[in-house]
């Protein structure tokens, strides 16, 4: 009897320890149980896909404790692909990591796409039906660490744009090619001390070495993340473009003026976002410069779609040449020089009766010296140019004489105008004709007295519209 | 002549029911054993005596036939007989320690037998729990009484217990029981607050468990105390000599204190992918699982848990003398205790001392004595809401995969504390080490006690007592290793802090009694003055910011953060009372109290009281009384059948020192410094008073071997004080108001009975005790409080605290599901649910989840609270087991919703890995989501959880060796168990805690240290 009374007692203390909590951790969903590689080697359609993640070490990434999503193809897909890849550790390795994605991703969120990196650093699309080309045929099976999508079809790794590009051979990847060089990363540089005069930093010679490239660096068609539409020119399209070029950009040696035509051709063939052939837009602006493209449908060579987009190959382009070789407008207050930089000058700010637009101008009055000049310095083409200027006299009651003088403030090709009242708009001065592509040194210079109001300098802009054949 | 003598004499026979000069005979035997007891007193008060032969028969005089004769005898219990006219008696008595219905009971005026006390009264023997594992005295009480809801406050050594004595009678002033120690009011109340979060400052625990003759629990009839007795009274005896002769006590103990069982929380792999769904990102430092620097200090699996909390160990030494002669006695104790918690490096340092002398002045005057000194030292740590420094708390929610240590690329571990972490939570072991939080106490309570005797009837009472009370807090949290935190106008990275609190007491009790016995008639009366005068001054100072974590001082801190505040309280009470009580044939019992109280707090206006002068008093009367049917000639079954009713008016003064004033407060303004007003006066403002009814009976059968009271009450509040919203255009929030009413009514039951009473003795107790509240008046009909994320309904016509929130169904297991419900987000805009939120039920059907789908969602309130012992006795051994449970209350586990909330990168349950992933999914728990935008962790009865439990609350053994007559009297060897094991569905670390004491907390585990067991082995031994 007391015995059993005390079995009892025992077996209340020990039943009451803590199963409540055992009852509220258990895990009943099986799916939870199992992570994404028991899930995947459980699934007897999926053991090829299993055998290629053992073989490529990624089966320890997909179990490992952190969020996966992987859309698993089915052994008849995947028997489809060439041995050669298989065989290749390298090749297998970017195969099945082009499978895999950190995070959860439920057919539910796409709306109606969504691009996701996968392990190998590549972009896929999925959409609620598709990933790339293939189709989901079981989607949304959750794992204790991630989701699993059957799919019908490989996803095999595609080039980006830029390694299209140096796929195939021609004058444009030969140029841009050429545009390599070493530079230094300064993440990833050693740093061994500081500069005691700079207080900069110095690094390990030979560390933080890194290859870059100009192009890639002005725009990166290299960036998986980017979505873009490249073009590249045949390399008798290219040898055109060039020739139609190099008069805007004539510089002092024949090389130098090569290398900028070359430039200048390849560096507005980026058009951001992905542009199907059929759909072409009337009008294309280039990246960065905004260049205005009419790419025609007739001139597209060959289509390759990319990670990052789409590359045309064409044997011809069409663009509007005043987008390409653009005016330039020289902002008065944003000098280079003055001829005495004791005396003052002030920035006004001002509305435009006109326009009612706001402008700043410069302004020099009562400096008392003889032919007062500003330096300005700018980049122009080759190319015959027409020279305007704005600059308003709000001031004062009588006229001024002012006049524009190229490379040497002496030069009086470009005579004295005088600057009329209240004149807001564009007043031509006369045409220039550079003599080669590169930085040109510009005056603007006084009255040759020394008057005080006679010799006042005043100029919002001068612009110069290039004379394009 | 001759014949009118006759007449005389037959009128005074008839009248006293003196038939003539009787002699009765009877034996006296022990009750385990039915041995004849030898040398056993028989009395008939003030009448005659006799004593038992070696056969244990007497033989008495008596005056009638149906007088009562006493019956004591050395080492039996006292007990009374009712002859009704019996000529030949067998008496049948237990030991002197039996739990007997003639024991004694302390009342405010004297001591009185059980069986005549026609209140609602517990009284609880103190003296047999020495070999129990030191607590303070309210926690001691736990389960001694029906109708006594002990809850302790937490784990925390010495930090007591809230006391809830039948329910409550107030929403905003005090609930706890007035505490009477020896005569003199000992005040319980804390001034100023901790500063030290989750800690409360507990005078009761200065007084010594080993110090305590008895407990007197009374639960009616306290009108005497006026306006200070609404909640009941406890009265607390201490001990005092009972003998002339030099007796030693003296006890050891050890204890040894286990941490609590850990609440499951995930481990590195579960918590990594639980922070890549919440997050969406694999570019942290802690994902990188290729070689990288940081890839030791991401890549560890620590029990955060098993850091802060362990093993600790209680040690208690304690010495009393008592002794003395004809003219003096004196009882002097001495104590000191070390208890250590269940948070690592914190502890409590006790010394005390008591001493308790009587004088015999002379044959008229008699004086008594009574000081004690109390000194507490102890180190603390954050507890509760205070989440960057409550290290339990931190030790549930930090990254697993975090190491405690700084650790350098190379893996390799330094011997200093890492910092807080990525996700901006502190070490919680930088707490452990490095926070500072000292609470020291003092506290000295001495009393004089005169008693002069008028005459045979008439005595003069007088008592003059102070308390004085000193608390000092200082603390520091250094800026290493603990996470910043953002206050209004700076980040704080380093924080110290000081306070002291002083309480002053002058107490005095003066009274005239009266007491006299006419032949059947008998009066005690009592009318006297109460005169309390309080001081109280706390003072505070908080710095921030200082230099180094070396200085630690407030003085150290950035000046313009600096905070300094405090308060002063003065008030006095002065109470007349009168009490009488009557009895007649020692069967039927009439009391009548009545006090008239003034007190500094009262309105000067306050309606419908009495005025003297231009101040308004309290009158509180009340009436009891009494029928002890079983003295009844015609009952002869029942040892003890007693009926008895009470109603009576109490009142509560807890109205705050200054609410019926207006006053000033100190205000800092761009760093000016002025006075603007602090509140609304109302000088309308009054005491509540409680209307209190009570029926009972109390029952005893064979031989009191069953004994049962059973109480029904009611008690009835009016002019409840309420904190009442004002127009925004007043300038204030509120105001203090006596618009409100509640009423409590219940149930009590308490059993006492021995089982088996041979040489083995078994004596079960069981009491139980359940209450119904409800609000019956309130400023517009509904009060909305809040508390630790959780809201509290008040409202008319229901129980006051109810858990206020939303209840759910499940999870929408696709957007789909979820379609066509809404809620309003942050930006107030309403936005669907999507599959893996919680579905909450939609109250209005408007399908917008809003505050208007709240629902009343639990009840803190238990609806049946009790205990239930067990001692054993064979021979040298004892074995004592009490277990308590309480039923029917529900608790808000907000640890728990901190930890299953899936919000933050906070570590979670490891439960949270049946989490929502897909669609199709059917879980009870929500999709992880970085700040619960769908408000899936909002207050709702996801987190209410039933709070039941029965805890084997004490467990001892005790063994008396075996003794040669000597000089030692007796050794005794205990083990003894405390919270051994406790029964419950509840998933937090313990059902039982309280926050504060006020209503609207009770119920919200809000993460103070737990309940731990306790296993103690303890030497007594007398001399």
């Amino acid at each position: 009897m007391t015995r059993s009374v005390i079995i009892l007692f025992l077996l209340i203390v020990l039943s009451c320890k803590k199963d409540k909590w055992n009852d509220r951790n258990r895990i009943d969903d099986p799916a939870l149980k199992k992570d994404l590689l028991q899930m995947i080697s459980s699934n007897p359609d999926l053991s090829l896909f299993n055998t290629y993640l053992v073989k490529t070490g990624y089966d320890k990434v997909i179990a490992s404790s952190k969020t996966f999503t992987v859309w698993a193809p089915t052994n008849k897909a995947l028997q489809g692909i060439a041995p050669s890849i298989i065989n290749d550790t390298a090749q297998l390795k970017r195969l099945i990591a082009n499978h895999i994605a950190n995070q959860s991703y439920l057919t539910t969120m796409p709306s109606p796409a969504i691009r996701i990196r996968t392990l190998n650093g590549k972009n896929i699309t999925f959409t609620s039906t598709q990933i790339d080309e293939e189709h989901i045929i079981s989607a949304d099976q959750y794992t204790a660490n991630g989701i699993l999508h059957v799919v019908d079809g490989v996803l095999l790794p595609k080039m980006n744009a830029w390694e299209y590009l140096n796929s195939v051979d021609g004058l444009q990847q030969t140029f841009l090619q050429s545009l390599k060089y070493t530079g230094i990363d300064t993440t990833i540089a050693e740093q061994i001390g500081v500069d005691p005069q700079t207080g900069r930093p110095i690094y390990k010679p030979g560390t933080g070495l890194v290859e870059l490239n100009r192009f890639l660096q002005r725009t990166d068609i290299s960036n998986e993340d980017s979505l873009l539409t490249y073009v590249i020119l045949k390399d008798n399209a290219y040898t055109d473009e060039k020739s139609k070029l190099v008069q805007y950009f004539t510089d002092t040696t024949a090389a130098l003026t090569d290398t900028t035509t070359q430039w200048n051709v390849v560096k507005d063939l980026v058009f951001n976002g992905v542009y199907d052939a059929d759909n072409l837009p009337a009008v294309l602006y280039s990246v960065k410069d905004s260049v205005k493209f009419h790419l025609d449908r007739t001139a597209i060579v060959s289509v390759q779609k990319v990670s990052n987009g789409i590359v045309y190959v064409m044997d011809h382009i069409d663009y509007e040449l005043d987008s390409k070789i653009k005016p330039v407008i020289i902002e008065g207050e944003r000098f280079y020089d003055l001829k005495d930089r004791t005396k003052a000058s002030s920035v006004r700010t001002r509305i435009n009766p006109l326009t009612h637009l706001l402008f700043r101008d410069i302004y020099i009055a009562n400096h008392g010296i003889n032919a007062f000049w500003i330096n300005y310095k700018t980049v122009v083409n080759s190319v015959k140019y027409k020279v305007y200027w704005v600059a308003v006299n709000d001031f004062q009651t009588g006229t001024f004489p002012m006049r524009v003088a190229f490379k040497d403030p002496a030069v009086t090709g470009f005579p004295y105008k005088t600057v009329e009242l209240n004149n807001y708009s564009e007043v031509y001065l006369g045409d220039y004709t550079t003599d080669h592509y590169g930085l040109l040194n510009l005056y603007l210079v006084g009255n040759s007295v020394t008057t005080n109001g006679l010799n006042t300098l005043v100029l919002d802009y001068i612009k110069l519209v290039p004379i394009l054949n | 002549m001759n014949r009118r003598i006759k007449l005389l004499f037959i009128i005074l026979l008839f009248s006293f029911q003196i038939k003539a000069q009787d002699t009765i005979r009877g034996v006296i035997k022990e009750a385990a054993t039915g041995m004849p007891l030898p040398g056993i007193n028989i009395s008939v008060t003030g009448y005659s005596a006799a004593i038992t032969n070696e056969k244990g028969s007497f033989r008495i005089k008596i005056p009638s036939p149906d007088a009562v004769l006493t019956v004591s005898g050395q080492g039996y219990q006292v007990k009374e007989i009712v002859l009704k006219g019996r000529r030949n008696i067998a008496v049948m008595l237990h030991e002197a320690s039996f739990n007997s219905v003639y024991d004694d009971a302390v009342l405010p005026f004297g001591r009185q037998p059980k069986n005549s006390i026609i209140y609602s009264v517990s009284a609880v023997n103190a003296d047999d729990k020495w070999q129990r594992v030191s607590a303070s005295p309210d926690a001691c009480l736990q389960g001694s009484v029906a109708g006594l809801n002990v809850i302790r406050r937490s784990g925390t050594p010495g930090i007591g217990a809230e006391l809830f004595l039948r329910g409550y009678t107030s929403l905003y002033a005090t609930n706890k029981p007035l505490i009477v120690v020896d005569g003199m009011i000992y005040d319980i109340n804390e001034y100023g607050g901790s500063l030290i979060a989750g800690h409360v400052n507990n005078p009761l625990a200065d007084i010594e468990m080993k110090d305590i003759d008895n407990f007197t629990v009374i639960k009616d009839g306290t009108s005497t105390y006026s306006t200070k007795g609404a909640n009941g009274v406890i009265l607390i005896t201490t001990s005092r000599a009972k003998e002339l002769a030099t007796k030693i006590d003296f006890s050891v103990s050890g204890g040894f204190n286990t941490a609590v069982t850990k609440l499951p929380v995930m481990g590195a792999g579960d918590y990594r992918v639980y922070l890549s769904d919440l997050f969406k990102n694999e570019k942290e430092p802690y994902m990188n699982d290729n070689p990288n620097p940081d890839y030791y200090r991401y890549h560890y699996n620590t029990d955060w848990q098993k850091k802060v909390m362990s093993n600790s160990y209680n040690q208690q030494y304690y010495l009393k003398v008592s002794g003395g002669d004809d003219i003096a006695t004196y009882g002097l104790s001495l104590g000191y205790l070390k208890q250590g918690g269940i948070t690592d490096n914190t502890n409590l340092g006790r010394y005390q001392t008591r001493f308790n002398a009587d004088l015999n002045l002379s044959s008229r005057l008699k004086a008594s004595v009574n000081l004690a000194f109390t000194s507490n030292q102890q180190r603390l740590k954050d507890q509760g809401i205070a989440n960057k420094t409550n290290p339990l708390y931190l030790g549930l929610i930090k990254a697993p995969f975090l190491p405690t240590q700084v650790v350098s690329d190379e893996g390799i571990e330094s011997p200093s504390l890492a910092d807080y972490d990525i996700f901006n939570v502190s070490n919680p072991l930088a707490l452990i080490q490095n926070m500072q939080a000292v609470n020291k106490n003092y506290r000295f309570s001495g009393s004089v006690n005169f008693r002069y005797q008028l005459n045979k009837s008439v005595s003069l009472h007088t008592l003059l007592g102070i308390t004085y009370d000193k608390v000092r807090e200082n603390f520091f949290i250094p800026q290493k290793g603990i996470a910043p935190d953002t206050a209004v106008n700076s980040i704080i990275y380093n924080r110290s802090g000081s306070n002291v609190q002083r309480y002053y007491a002058l107490y005095n009790d003066t009274r005239f009694s009266y007491d006299h016995t006419f032949n059947q008639h008998h009066l005690s009366a009592n009318a006297g003055i109460r005169f309390n005068n309080n001081n109280s001054e706390a003072d505070y100072g908080l710095g921030y910011n200082s230099a180094t974590d070396e200085f630690i001082s407030v003085g150290m801190g950035q000046s313009q953060l600096r905070q300094v505040g405090g308060g002063i309280g003065k008030w006095n009470w002065l109470n007349t009372y009168i009490n009488a009580d009557y009895t007649l044939l020692n069967r039927y019992f009439l009391s009548f109290n009545m006090a008239v109280d003034g007190s500094s707090r009262f309105g000067k206006q306050a309606p419908g009281a009495l005025g003297i002068g231009q101040y308004k008093y309290a009158v509180m009367p009340s009436v009891a009384a009494g029928w002890l049917i079983s003295s009844e000639p015609f009952l002869s079954g029942p040892e003890l059948l007693k009926l008895r009713v009470s109603y009576g008016k109490v009142g509560n003064d807890d109205i705050g020192n200054y609410a019926a004033r207006q006053y000033y407060v100190s205000q800092n303004l761009l760093g000016m410094q002025g006075l603007v007003r602090g509140n609304i006066g109302n000088p309308y403002l009054k005491w509540e008073s409680v209307e209190k009814i009570n029926a009972g009976v109390d029952v005893s059968f064979l031989q009191e071997r069953l004994n049962i009271s059973a109480d029904v009450f009611s008690n009835r509040t009016k002019d409840m004080l309420i904190v009442e919203p004002v127009e925004t255009v007043t300038g204030f929030k509120s105001i203090i108001t006596n618009n409100g009413g509640m009423q409590t009514h219940g149930f009590e039951l308490a059993i006492n009975s021995r089982i088996v009473d041979r040489v083995l003795k078994w004596d079960m107790g069981l009491n139980l005790a359940t209450y119904k509240n409800k609000i019956t008046k309130i400023p517009g009909d509904r009060i909305l409080t809040t508390y630790a994320d959780a809201t509290y309904l008040t409202e008319k016509g229901q129980t006051a605290n109810l858990f206020y929130g939303y209840k759910t169904s499940g999870v929408f297991t696709s957007d789909a599901e979820a379609a066509g419900v809404m809620y309003i987000n942050a930006n107030g805009i309403a936005t669907p649910f999507r599959g893996g939120d919680m579905r909450f039920a939609d109250m209005n059907g408007d399908h917008v989840i809003d505050e208007n789908d709240r629902q009343v969602i639990g009840d803190p309130n238990p609806s049946l609270t009790g205990m239930f012992s067990n001692r054993l006795s064979f021979k040298r051994w004892e074995l004592d087991a009490i277990i308590t449970f309480i039923s029917g209350n529900d608790i808000y586990n907000y640890t728990r919703a901190k930890i299953e909330s899936m919000k933050d990168a906070g570590n979670q349950s490891l439960a949270m890995v049946n989490r929502w992933r897909a669609d199709g999914q059917v879980t009870d728990i929500p999709r992880a989501a970085w700040g619960d935008p769908a408000g899936s962790a909002r207050f709702s009865d996801r987190w209410i959880e039933d709070g039941s439990y029965l805890r084997l609350r004490t467990l001892s053994l005790t063994y008396s060796l075996p003794l040669k007559r000597g000089a030692i009297k007796y050794v005794k060897i205990s083990a003894a168990g405390n919270n051994v094991f406790t029964l419950t569905h509840y998933l937090g670390y313990d059902p039982e805690f309280s926050a504060s004491g006020s209503l609207f907390t009770q119920g919200i585990d809000v993460g103070l240290e737990p309940q731990f067991r306790t296993i103690q082995l303890g030497v007594r031994i007398g001399l």
